[in-house]
């Protein structure tokens, strides 16, 4: 049907509606000036955050940035790449006395189409779980428990995580060498299973 | 210099018009990488964000202490791993109608709220390459980018097959904020790094070059030579500042992003990000001038048709 209306423009059905295109024509400046300079200060608040009064402009504003998810941050690898290696395992042990030992897809022994895959188990694993986020821990646990029970009446009782690591060697005595093995451990969680955990699990 | 000389600059950056071409290029090209992004999430779907997976939702709900309310579909159905499932097939067709321009804005705004709220459900797993995707995607909304080379666009032109350069002219601010998404992240980056350390010394190539899990394919020599890897960092605190600074400058740009295009591409044969290079080098389309895309859109629509 063809649009008898020329001063309809497709895409603007609901503007029209609303607005006359003078008034449209008036307003839309000021809007969307409002709109750039908003977003453009939020993003300089939040990207270069060194001011106390800086922080009280986010601190006001971060309902609104987190809800749409528009936080960003682009340090990677600043102010230097991170200096270590690093791994998680995990070590069941099931209600008669037997332990199992677990890890994740670790990149380095995954083939290359494989590992494009896998990735995010290294940003969840390596990235985040290994250092700064205890709260994952718990819930690490319980998935390895959940993936781990596989024989009816004898269910995984505890799961205790371990991060290794090793450092980068500084390039002036790392050049020509290769990696330190990742053999410095620490305990991260011993976690002791609950019934409810392992609630729907079926077990093969 | 007086207020109206910056009042006139203001206006003709945000309120000039021009072709919707290259966004619509970009549109295309962000919308298979989000496609790519959806598929490649399949193999492992429900450990990220089922109900049985590594991540609960009350994890997240404890991370921020409850300060915030997200924008989160699937908190209408939590723990469903049903609805989750069609959520999933919901954003590849949303991917997908992004990609062909059918509903363009639509489909741009349901690609945003699928990633956002995938991002919401389990925020650890994602990386740089899926912020930008977001926040690019969030900015896309706003474009007139379903104008040119899309089936929206197709009904509306007289003659489909007519050159690439004779789109309707449209509002040119939208692709200003994708431009300056873009420069945000080299800025912001290039900041960072110059407040010292191993990037100024000229050994975080050396150092980043030694992170198993990142490691993808091998360069022999290249990171053994302590000049070379001198040279490297310090060329990428380069590059990264140019690449919010030169790159505006028309006589420069071209050779700004012909010098990003291998240095991303170096990356990602040396480095497990899937995605991030190629968002990046996508996103210089939006640098192109509208004449030269055109030109290049026509050359290869001459050679495919040579071929058939």
């Amino acid at each position: 049907m063809p649009n008898n209306n020329p001063e309809k423009r497709p895409g603007q059905s609901i503007l029209s509606e609303l607005l006359s295109p003078q008034e449209w024509t008036r307003i839309r400046k000021p809007i969307i000036n409002t709109f750039i300079i908003f977003h453009g200060l939020l993003n300089y608040c939040y990207l270069f955050n060194n001011h106390p009064y800086i922080n009280n402009v986010n601190h006001f504003f971060f309902g609104y940035y987190t809800f749409l998810g528009l936080e960003q941050a682009w340090n990677v690898f600043a102010p230097g790449p991170r200096d270590t290696n690093a791994h998680l395992t995990a070590i069941i042990t099931y209600a008669d006395g037997t332990t199992r030992l677990w890890t994740y897809p670790r990149m380095e022994r995954l083939d290359f189409f494989t590992k494009i895959a896998k990735e995010r188990y290294r940003k969840f694993f390596n990235d985040n779980a290994a250092w700064s986020m205890p709260l994952l821990w718990p819930e690490i646990a319980r998935y390895v428990a959940r993936v781990s029970y596989d024989a009816p009446g004898n269910p995984p009782v505890i799961v205790s995580l371990t991060r290794f690591h090793s450092r980068v060697l500084p390039m002036e005595v790392g050049l020509g060498k290769p990696n330190l093995p990742q053999s410095e451990a620490k305990s991260l969680i011993v976690y002791t299973v609950k019934p409810e955990d392992l609630a729907g699990v079926k077990v093969k | 210099m007086r207020l109206s000389v910056i009042l006139t600059a203001w206006n003709e950056f945000w309120y000039s018009e021009t072709s919707p071409l290259s966004v619509a290029v970009y549109r295309i090209l962000l919308g298979l990488l989000m496609m790519a992004f959806v598929l490649l999430l399949i193999p492992d779907f429900f450990v990220y964000f089922g109900s049985q997976g590594i991540c609960s939702n009350q994890a997240v709900a404890d991370w921020v202490n409850g300060r915030s309310v997200f924008l989160n579909v699937l908190s209408f159905a939590p723990d469903n791993d049903k609805f989750l499932a069609a959520f999933h097939c919901f954003f590849f067709l949303a991917a997908l109608s992004l990609t062909l321009g059918y509903k363009t804005r639509f489909a741009a705004a349901a690609c945003f709220v699928c990633l956002t709220t995938l991002y919401h459900r389990d925020p650890f797993i994602f990386n740089s390459g899926d912020t930008y995707l977001r926040v690019s995607t969030f900015w896309l909304i706003f474009s007139a980018s379903g104008e040119a080379l899309s089936l929206d666009g197709r009904a509306k032109r007289a003659n489909p097959q007519a050159n690439f350069d004779n789109y309707r002219l449209v509002s040119i601010w939208p692709l200003r904020l994708l431009q300056l998404q873009l420069c945000t992240v080299y800025c912001h980056t290039f900041f960072c790094k110059i407040v010292g350390g191993p990037w100024i010394e000229g050994t975080a190539v050396f150092t980043s070059s030694r992170l198993e899990d990142l490691q993808r394919l091998p360069i022999p020599f290249i990171f053994e030579n302590r000049l070379i890897i001198a040279f490297l960092s310090w060329s990428t605190l380069f590059l990264e500042c140019s690449l919010w600074t030169l790159i505006w400058i028309k006589e420069f740009r071209y050779w700004v992003i012909a010098m990003a295009v291998i240095f991303h591409l170096t990356i990602d044969w040396t480095m497990n990000i899937p995605l991030f290079e190629y968002l990046m080098i996508i996103s210089y389309v939006l640098f192109i001038d509208n004449h030269d895309l055109a030109r290049m859109l026509t050359s290869l629509r001459k050679k495919l048709k040579h071929r058939v």
